[in-house]
């Protein structure tokens, strides 16, 4: 699929607003204790619509921006990040691209993946960094109050902040359409 | 195997094998790789003040746009006199909030009089939940360096562990990743505690490795112990609030709820020693 310089604006914009979102009010706004991610949200909803270069190198950067500016460890959200960009890329067919209900389908198993991978390496960090006795001290009671949430939230998010998207971009697409016929 | 394939294969592994590098390098304590990502990120750190200022702007906009409303009701249900009232009312509990919080701070200050305390305000948290940290509005500019102690009037928050010029970062004790020494306060007996966060969003404290002839109750205050001057003794970390007896070892562990309410620190203070403050 191609990308034109208005989507990549759109894209830019949506990043922008998102990240100022999330200083704004989620930062704030728990619920049950979790806050979406919306960096993640953004960068997902961006990544089914790329190839899997385009999503690769999209998921490293902002993955890096996160890392350079929240992180202790660099590394840690570029890889994350990366890796869950060029899973839902190569999970998009081609002809799914552009649909509002694959990209939404997957955006459930993709954060349930990216927060409990998440978790892992974490948990694994603190098992070498400090002696931590174990990985989980119950790995229930951790998905039902970590994972879980956060998935939920951000999958809520994802509903909330696709469809205006998909929108925007459907109309986009049709206009630039009739430019070039 | 196409050409792209095996083009995109070797970029995902070359990436890869970079984030690992990087997340083992700058893991290490003062690592060359963390200082240079420090540089870096020092753009990005007016970038990222920029986003807060942005997102607090809009926040205050949108209470404004209510509390605006609740006014305007008030104005059509009140007489003027009682809108004089509850303004003056307002006002009474600004001067009293003002007043509060300059009365716990002139007792901060009597009691950290080796340190000079530098207001600082919270400018970035973690995206993720993960890490219990945040950044702030002072940095090396300032006089604050790695280790520097990071409080508020109701205890201790954590240390500065990452320092730029203008900003760093504070890891709070909340973090499962630290580990602090602390003493009951009623006896004086000393204990080891952990941040338990990363398991659960109930922020609080581990007790562990009580010793058999601890004694310990539910409501014991818990405050920092002599820690070879990382702190300053005696600043409050929290309350015993359970106390578990493992049945397989027969061990006691307590959770502290912890004496700062993390979700809403904002504006603290960094402990510096007088000679580096400015």
């Amino acid at each position: 699929m191609m990308h034109s310089k208005k989507h990549i604006l759109i894209y830019a914009l949506l990043i922008i607003v998102l990240a100022g979102l999330q200083e704004a009010f989620f930062n704030h706004l728990r619920i049950l204790g979790a806050k979406p991610n919306l960096s993640l949200v953004a960068v997902c909803i961006i990544a089914v619509r790329m190839t899997r270069m385009e999503a690769m190198l999209l998921g490293f950067i902002s993955g890096l921006y996160i890392d350079i500016v929240y992180s202790r460890y660099v590394g840690l959200y570029a890889l994350l990040y990366m890796l869950i960009c060029v899973l839902l890329a190569v999970a998009t067919r081609e002809d799914f691209k552009r649909t509002a209900w694959w990209p939404v389908l997957t955006g459930a198993p993709a954060f349930m993946i990216f927060t409990a991978t998440e978790s892992f390496i974490v948990r694994l960090i603190c098992m070498y960094t400090v002696d931590s006795p174990h990985l989980y001290e119950s790995y229930g009671a951790h998905f039902v109050s970590r994972i879980l949430p956060e998935t939920l939230y951000d999958f809520i998010a994802l509903l909330v902040l696709f469809m205006p998207f998909h929108w925007l971009m459907g109309k986009i697409r049709v206009k630039d359409e009739q430019m070039n016929y | 195997m196409k050409k792209n394939t095996r083009q995109f294969i070797i970029i995902l592994c070359v990436l890869t094998v970079f984030c690992i590098a990087s997340i083992s390098f700058s893991a290490e304590e003062d690592s060359v790789l963390g200082k240079v990502y420090n540089v870096i990120g020092t753009p990005f750190q007016y970038v990222q003040k920029g986003f807060t200022a942005v997102g607090t702007s809009v926040r205050k906009a949108f209470s404004v746009m209510t509390e605006y409303g609740e006014i305007k009701d008030r104005i059509e249900e009140l007489e003027q006199e009682n809108d004089r009232l509850q303004n003056m009312e307002n006002q009474f509990d600004k001067l009293k909030d003002e007043n509060e919080t300059l009365r716990a701070l002139l007792e901060l200050k009597g009691y950290f009089e080796d340190y000079e305390m530098v207001a600082a305000n919270v400018i970035a948290q973690d995206v993720s939940d993960w890490f219990n940290e945040f950044t702030i509005d002072k940095g090396a500019s300032d006089g604050i360096k790695n280790g520097d102690v990071v409080i508020t009037a109701d205890g201790l928050v954590g240390v500065v562990y990452n320092c730029n010029d203008n900003s760093c970062k504070v890891r709070s004790i909340i973090d499962e990743q630290y580990i602090l020494y602390g003493r009951v306060s009623r006896s004086n007996e000393l204990v080891r505690l952990r941040g338990t966060t990363n398991e659960n969003y109930t922020a609080r404290l581990k007790l562990d490795r009580i010793a058999d002839t601890t004694e310990l109750y539910i409501g014991d205050t818990i405050v920092t112990a002599e820690s070879g001057g990382v702190y300053p003794t005696g600043l409050v970390l929290g309350v015993v609030v359970d106390i578990i007896v493992d049945e397989n070892s027969g061990q006691r562990y307590a959770y502290v709820e912890p004496a700062v309410d993390f979700t809403k620190v904002s504006r603290l203070f960094v402990l510096v020693t007088e000679e580096e403050g400015k």
